[in-house]
């Protein structure tokens, strides 16, 4: 279902001269490195404009690649090549945005930019963070719009989304931050030619909004197309989440089985609809609950009203999960890692390089309080059970591991603890390492109890 | 998707007096023919139901979850009740953890005892949960199932390991019965062969595929149960079992209980997690979900109603863009 031309159906509409014009000597190898990617199909002298155009719209994902902003706070979303994440991964993260209102004053303003600003987790080795600020013309105000442009602009790097129906108030902002590829929001069926002319003329991105009606939604689209604006995200609207969902999913599936152009463009959803005021906990559990569900439905940008970190590390942590590469499991450093204080006499465990088994363990080792060195060994990023019956974890890695990171180094005795599930291969380990293995718990949350009962109580006797 | 042919089956938890039983109401999930909440392409009859955890034994849990239930953690009667009576619950779980020789290594007919006890302190239909001990479990649940017998509960869960025993005494005694196995579509479809092989009716097999917590591995369990759901819609029979998650599971993140004040307080953030790994299963298909914060499990009872009736949960974004109030 992905995008990819294979090198033949490529090679079918090349000139067949080889005259390595392009830099590659024959047009089958240029064929080989336009299908990796590797190269422009655009670089050929001899091929067609027509053939270009067609190649293009054949080789682009079937959900527009969009960009909002400029430089390296640029936000791109869309690109997508498939309807579930099993499938092939899922490519460009769904952008988190907070809004802000004209009608707040600069402090205000001021202090949550910051509190934004201030997001930054670091998970898994990967700093998590928001990405756009949505800024609303409350006040319906060209000037008072653009002076919080401005001033929001001057605060931070955040690429912004100009959020009014009033095409005067967008033009106000465009005016500000025209040059920076803010996303306007939006055009509907009342102002959609005004909106159009601007998105052309600033070269932004325009949403366009249709609640729960996908045929106004395309012909809507058909006619933005028309008047010169194709870079375009879509909202469907959020009055009941059981339509938008339902929305939501049929452009996906439109967009990449039935290469229907108009559904292929990036969505927006705004989580921060379904919430009241004041804004408390309990709309800050149920605002995360909606922009989960929005997330895993192919929402490429959540505008939220809350920005507690305690609510926001829940979505941040939801998309870093969900936007993994299902092919490829996620893996940590191999090592010898040190918990608590360990000392010489302090038991070395062992575990495999799956960054889910290596987080789990490590969260349970820190949670016991117990002062060990953990053995990370290269199990090519895959779980115990999985490793040993794959042979990437095996007696003679072990002993490779020990080696390498220096375990005689750092304990006196030569005894290492294994993971009850690798029971299996503990003779051969003891084989290949010399060292005595005691078979550990099959939980990991049991090692803190293990490590009191069978090691400490030795070392003590 | 193309061509759904395959429907979930449903199973029903819990009996009535005039289907033998003594429980008000019966449960009754699966039955879907779309994917989750995907009107547009078939019915979903029921709606994901919630069960709330119970245990018959301390075991260590974060301050969160302890605050809500703290005056009946005793005694594993009361605590059902409470959880009836005071948040609505339509089904509770009854973990025997104590039964674990690891544990207090109670015996069967004292874990009767608490079954009884708890069957008499609520009227909801009732899941009994083993300790995992794979020893163990076998008797445990020969002798629960046994007095249980016309309750029509639901036994989690049978392994690879055991299931013989807890199938066939599912089979004798009117049971449904869980098949756990670990986020892998190949593993929960033999284990549901093996049920079927051994005479469970496919009515009567709910599946567990393991919901990792968000955090550390959640999208693994979304994917196959996605996997197993579009598998099962397509027409795999061997996969039409409703989908249970554990995602109470959820607090074994340490965001969810772990102290930390760049984060914000634990005591949100754990409600928090439990409830996005809740979310996260109704939107891979799980049909029964185990929960246990009373926050948790009100907010995604709320996004369940609100996909079920279809009803209005937003401010017109007009309106919205206009609004004078700030956060």
């Amino acid at each position: 279902m992905s995008a990819k031309l294979s090198p033949m159906q490529i090679y079918a509409v090349l000139p067949k001269k080889n005259c390595g014009e392009c830099g590659v000597p024959t047009c089958l190898a240029f064929a080989f490195k336009v299908s990796t990617g590797e190269i422009k199909i655009e670089i050929c002298p001899y091929i067609t404009e027509e053939t270009k155009t067609k190649m293009a719209a054949l080789v682009a994902p079937p959900v527009k690649l969009i960009t909002i902003g400029v430089g390296e706070n640029a936000v791109k979303i869309g690109g997508e090549e498939v309807v579930h994440r099993h499938e092939k991964k899922f490519n460009n993260e769904t952008a988190l945005a907070i809004e802000i209102s004209d009608l707040m004053n600069a402090e205000q303003i001021t202090k949550r930019l910051e509190q934004a600003n201030s997001i930054k987790v670091v998970r898994m080795g990967q700093t998590l963070n928001l990405n756009l600020v949505a800024v609303r013309g409350a006040s319906a105000n060209v000037q008072k719009f653009a002076e919080t442009v401005k001033f929001v602009k001057e605060k931070t790097t955040f690429p912004l989304i100009l959020c009014s129906f009033d095409p005067n108030v967008i033009e106000a902002g465009l005016n500000v931050v025209g040059t920076d590829r803010p996303l306007i929001y939006a055009a509907d069926e009342n102002n959609w030619g005004k909106m159009a002319e601007l998105a052309k003329r600033y070269n932004c991105p325009l949403t366009v909004y249709s609640p729960h009606n996908l045929e106004k939604m395309f012909s809507l689209i058909q006619q933005i197309n028309a008047a010169g604006v194709s870079d375009l995200v879509l909202d469907v609207g959020l009055d009941s989440i059981m339509d938008a969902i339902n929305d939501l999913t049929i452009l996906r599936r439109l967009a990449v089985k039935k290469r229907f152009k108009s559904a292929g463009h990036p969505t927006i959803a705004f989580p921060a609809l379904s919430v009241g005021k004041p804004f408390d906990v309990e709309s800050g559990y149920w605002e995360a609950a909606v922009g989960s569900i929005l997330l895993l439905k192919y929402a490429s940008i959540l505008v939220l009203r809350g920005a507690e970190i305690w609510e926001i590390l829940s979505l941040l942590t939801l998309r870093q999960n969900i936007f993994t590469d299902p092919q490829k499991p996620v893996r940590v450093e191999p090592g010898l890692i040190a918990f608590g204080q360990p000392d010489e006499n302090s038991p070395i465990l062992m575990t495999t390089n799956f960054a889910l088994t290596y987080y789990t363990v490590a969260g349970d080792i820190e949670s016991a309080k117990t002062n060990c060195y953990l053995l990370v060994v290269d199990t090519e990023g895959l779980s115990v059970i999985t490793s040993i019956a794959g042979e990437k974890l095996t007696a003679e890695k072990v002993a490779d591991a020990l080696k390498k990171f220096e375990a005689e180094k750092k304990v006196k005795h030569r005894q290492l603890v294994i993971p009850g599930t690798a029971a299996k291969i503990s003779g051969k380990i003891e084989d290949s390492t010399g060292w005595k293995v005691l078979v550990g718990p099959k939980d990991s949350g049991e090692i803190g109890a293990f490590v009191k009962d069978k090691w400490e109580q030795k070392q003590a006797s | 998707m193309e061509k759904i042919v395959g429907r979930i089956s449903e199973v029903k938890i819990g009996a009535t007096s005039a289907e033998g039983g003594t429980r008000d109401r019966v449960i009754t999930i699966g039955g879907a023919t779309a994917l989750p909440f995907n009107y547009f392409e078939g019915k979903i009859p029921n709606p994901p139901a919630i069960s709330f955890d119970v245990f018959d034994a301390p075991i260590g849990l974060p301050k969160a979850l302890k605050t809500p239930y703290k005056d009946v953690m005793e005694d594993p009667a009361e605590w059902a009740k409470f959880c009836v009576e005071k948040y609505g619950a339509e089904m509770v779980t009854i973990h025997l953890v104590s039964t674990d020789p690891e544990n207090l290594d109670r015996s069967p007919e004292e874990a009767a005892r608490t079954i009884e006890k708890v069957l008499q302190a609520v009227k909801v239909p009732i899941i009994i949960g083993g300790s995992g001990n794979p020893k163990k479990d076998p008797v445990v649940f020969t002798k629960v199932a046994e007095i249980t017998q016309g309750e029509r509960c639901l036994l989690a869960s049978a392994t690879p390991e055991q299931y013989q025993t807890l199938g066939a005494v599912a089979i004798a005694y009117g049971h449904s019965v869980v098949g756990w196995t670990s986020i892998d579509l190949d593993l929960a479809k033999q284990l549901n062969r093996l049920l079927l092989n051994l005479g469970v009716p496919k009515d009567r097999i709910v599946m567990d595929p393991t919901l990792a917590s968000l955090g550390y591995g959640v999208e693994y369990s979304f994917s196959v149960m996605e996997k197993m759901r579009i598998a099962a819609l397509l027409g795999d029979e061997a996969l039409q079992m409703p989908m249970l998650a554990g995602v109470s599971n959820a607090w074994g993140a340490r965001e969810a209980w772990k102290k930390s004040p760049e984060l914000g307080p634990q005591e949100y953030r754990g409600p928090l997690w439990e409830t996005v790994s809740g979310i996260v299963a109704v939107m891979s298909g799980a049909d029964l979900l185990m929960m246990m914060h009373p926050d948790a499990i009100k907010t995604v009872r709320k996004a369940i109603s609100a996909f079920q009736k279809g009803e209005k949960i937003s401010t017109n974004i007009y309106d919205w863009i206009i609004e004078k109030e700030s956060v």
